[in-house]
């Protein structure tokens, strides 16, 4: 699974849709009408990743996200409930989070499968599974894959989540792609897999089974600061990528890191390590191509 | 070594009830069990029929949440018992959940009671859209992928598809699918918002077909690395694409829909004519009957095999119709008969496609079962087995 594209919009929470439709228009030249925030993330990400190239008409779209389509769903909400009328009917099918990843499809003229998926912490790495999935049935031979979210408003939110003071981490809403194709030829890297490990021990053996490199090591927000030397040590990681220092955090994160390393990092080994549960990590392994 | 995922098991919780062999003989009986529900929230002076979870013991009324989890935990416990996984079978399974709402019924109700507006309620509210799957999840031990459909219609037909395919590459041995939808006042408000909601009766492919009547219900599908038991069924293959036409409608001359029949049918390496049966979408609106019957026509031709519909049984559950008209159709192939598609009465010449008004007898059979949803999504899934 080749990758010839990758992007990472992050932007300020609160920023005016007005900017956002403007950043679409610099990298789309489709109009879309009726779109809500959420969207405009998604397609900001997807056309940026594409850049202006023509993907195959049988591309896949596997949209990632922990929270979906948050201020549309209140505005519903508050149309039935305190208005006490019907819903607009294009604010109640924006409600649903495959709207976005429909409106991804259609501006890029992607007909393949289009899914939009979660996992608790995981969203992205269950994007990469299920891509597989279709690669290997024969069903995918291109495919974009992103993670998207709006900004968690939420201090308790967070802290409840991650177990971490809120102000940690400066908190982004973003909109994080790559372009895969089964073409190795031009590609800018190359995706390993994900898979699930108890510890570092595993994750070791896991990473050795797919390339016998050391790589540069970089975790998900849920790792417990007391886990990741031990993880550094014992896969032999050679540097530490904090892509959440650098550019910020929202709750599709995942995707944003491993987007920017693609970008920042030629000819390296990424593994990204994520913890859902307790004793259970989640990693992704991708590797870029040399300049 | 090649894989293949059988269908190990499964449960419903739907209007026609819980207890299979019962919801099974209600739709060999025909019934179609809906009810009036009224609109006055938004202040208006009629209702829309609605298929009901046939549970009138208040529960729902004292905590929704509580009923909400209640109704997943124990369909899901009911189709584990039934195939008699243990824990250790479930440690390591995947637990595949599509669902059209997710958790609206639950934060719907904390909204409702609440003076609170903005997005800042939802993260009181609402943890994220896997949150309902790591609950199942973690009440029965399973420990492998935990993944949230959330594909409109589809939901849950991709789960399968999807859960089939993890099986198939050798990630996970078993798999839970779930299709999960409770009422909640954004979809039925929503579905009456685009004036696609049937006043009175159901009746899909019908030339006076007048639209959907929504449902609610819980259908869980286990799924196993292995053959079937004696008339159980085989997942053959199956396939997803978009139609990037609209947003609520497909391309009338259906060629996205019969694209993905297609490519359904080369997944699971049966040609068309092998065929016995199928399963239509069918949800009664005018548009969407007239694209899948395109869809139908292009693949088929005038070799078309017997077709049904089952949403008049329990409604259009949305993101759970994938698992609970899977359940429906190979359980009563289980017990000899292909169901019928009561209300529907009259053909619509320009469909050209006539569901059975009678239950056909049929035992082991090659299945098609169609969905098609908004965002244009559209799963086709192929089974066989039953007798």
């Amino acid at each position: 699974m080749y990758i010839h594209g990758a992007s990472a919009f992050i932007t300020e929470p609160g920023t005016p849709a007005q900017i956002l439709k403007e950043e679409l228009a610099r990298v789309s030249t489709a109009y879309f009408r009726r779109i809500n925030r959420y969207i405009l993330l998604s397609l900001i990400g997807a056309h940026r990743c594409v850049a202006g190239r023509t993907v195959p008409a049988d591309t896949a779209v596997y949209l990632t996200t922990e929270r979906g389509n948050l201020g549309e769903t209140e505005a519903v909400l508050r149309q039935i409930f305190r208005q006490h009328s019907l819903p607009m009917p294009y604010s109640f099918i924006n409600t649903m989070s495959n709207t976005a990843s429909f409106y991804v499809a259609q501006g890029l003229g992607a007909a393949g499968p289009n899914l939009s998926i979660s996992d608790r912490l995981l969203s992205f790495e269950r994007g990469i599974e299920l891509l597989t999935v279709d690669f290997r049935r024969g069903r995918a031979r291109s495919a974009l894959l992103g993670g998207v979210d709006e900004a968690n408003p939420s201090a308790v939110h967070f802290e409840r989540t991650y177990g971490i003071p809120a102000g940690s981490v400066r908190g982004v809403e973003g909109s994080a792609w790559l372009w895969v194709t089964d073409e190795p030829e031009g590609s800018i890297g190359r995706i390993l897999g994900t898979g699930a490990v108890r510890d570092a021990a595993e994750g070791a053996i896991w990473l050795r089974e797919r390339t016998g490199r050391s790589p540069v090591i970089a975790y998900g927000l849920s790792v417990p600061a007391a886990a990741r030397e031990a993880w550094s040590r014992t896969v032999g990681a050679v540097d530490e990528f904090d892509y959440l220092s650098g550019h910020g955090w929202f709750d599709s994160a995942t995707a944003l890191g491993i987007s920017r390393f693609v970008q920042d990092c030629p000819g390296r080994l990424l593994l990204h390590v994520t913890c859902d549960r307790p004793g259970r990590y989640t990693l992704a392994a991708v590797e870029t191509a040399a300049k | 070594m090649e894989r293949k995922a059988c269908i190990r098991g499964g449960a419903l919780s739907c209007s026609l009830g819980t207890e299979m062999d019962a919801v099974i003989g209600a739709v060999r009986d025909g019934c179609t069990p809906f009810e009036m529900v009224p609109l006055d929230l938004a202040g208006l002076p009629y209702g829309r029929p609605y298929y009901r979870l046939p549970f009138r013991d208040g529960r729902r009324d004292a905590d929704v949440e509580r009923f909400f989890y209640d109704v997943l935990f124990d369909t899901v416990a009911r189709a584990v018992a039934g195939a008699g996984w243990t824990g250790r079978e479930l440690e390591g399974a995947a637990f595949l959940f599509g669902s059209t709402s997710i958790d609206i019924p639950i934060y719907e109700a904390a909204y409702a009671r609440s003076e609170e507006n903005g997005i800042h309620f939802f993260v009181h509210a609402s943890l994220g859209y896997g949150s309902i799957a790591h609950a199942a999840a973690d009440r029965f031990g399973i420990g492998g992928p935990c993944t949230t459909f959330t594909t409109a219609c589809t939901s849950s037909a991709n789960a399968i598809l999807y859960g089939a395919g993890l099986i198939e590459t050798g990630v996970v041995n078993r798999v839970v699918a779930v299709g999960y939808d409770l009422y909640n006042a954004t979809g039925f408000y929503g579905f009456e918002s685009l004036r696609l909601m049937a006043p009175e009766r159901y009746r899909p492919f019908d030339v006076d077909r007048d639209g959907i009547i929504m449902g609610e219900g819980c259908g869980v599908v286990l799924l196993e690395r292995g053959d079937p038991a004696n008339g159980g069924f085989i997942f053959r293959g199956g396939a997803n694409r978009c139609d990037p036409f609209n947003v609520t409608t497909h391309e009338e001359n259906g060629v996205i829909i019969a694209a993905t029949m297609r490519q359904a049918l080369a997944d699971a390496g049966v040609p068309a004519d092998e065929i016995d049966a199928v399963k239509a979408h069918a949800t009664g609106s005018d548009l969407n009957d007239r694209t899948e019957c395109a869809g139908m026509r292009t693949v088929f031709g005038d070799r078309l095999p017997p077709v049904t519909a089952v949403k008049p049984y329990v409604g259009h559950t949305v993101g759970a119709s994938g698992a609970i008209e899977l359940l429906l159709i190979t359980e009563s192939l289980r017990r000899g008969f292909l169901p019928a598609t009561p209300g529907f009465e009259k053909e619509d010449p320009d469909l050209g496609v006539s569901p059975l008004k009678e239950p056909l007898p049929m035992k082991k059979a090659t299945v098609m079962l169609n969905y098609f949803g908004f965002g244009g999504n559209c799963t086709s899934l192929i089974v066989s087995g039953g007798g």
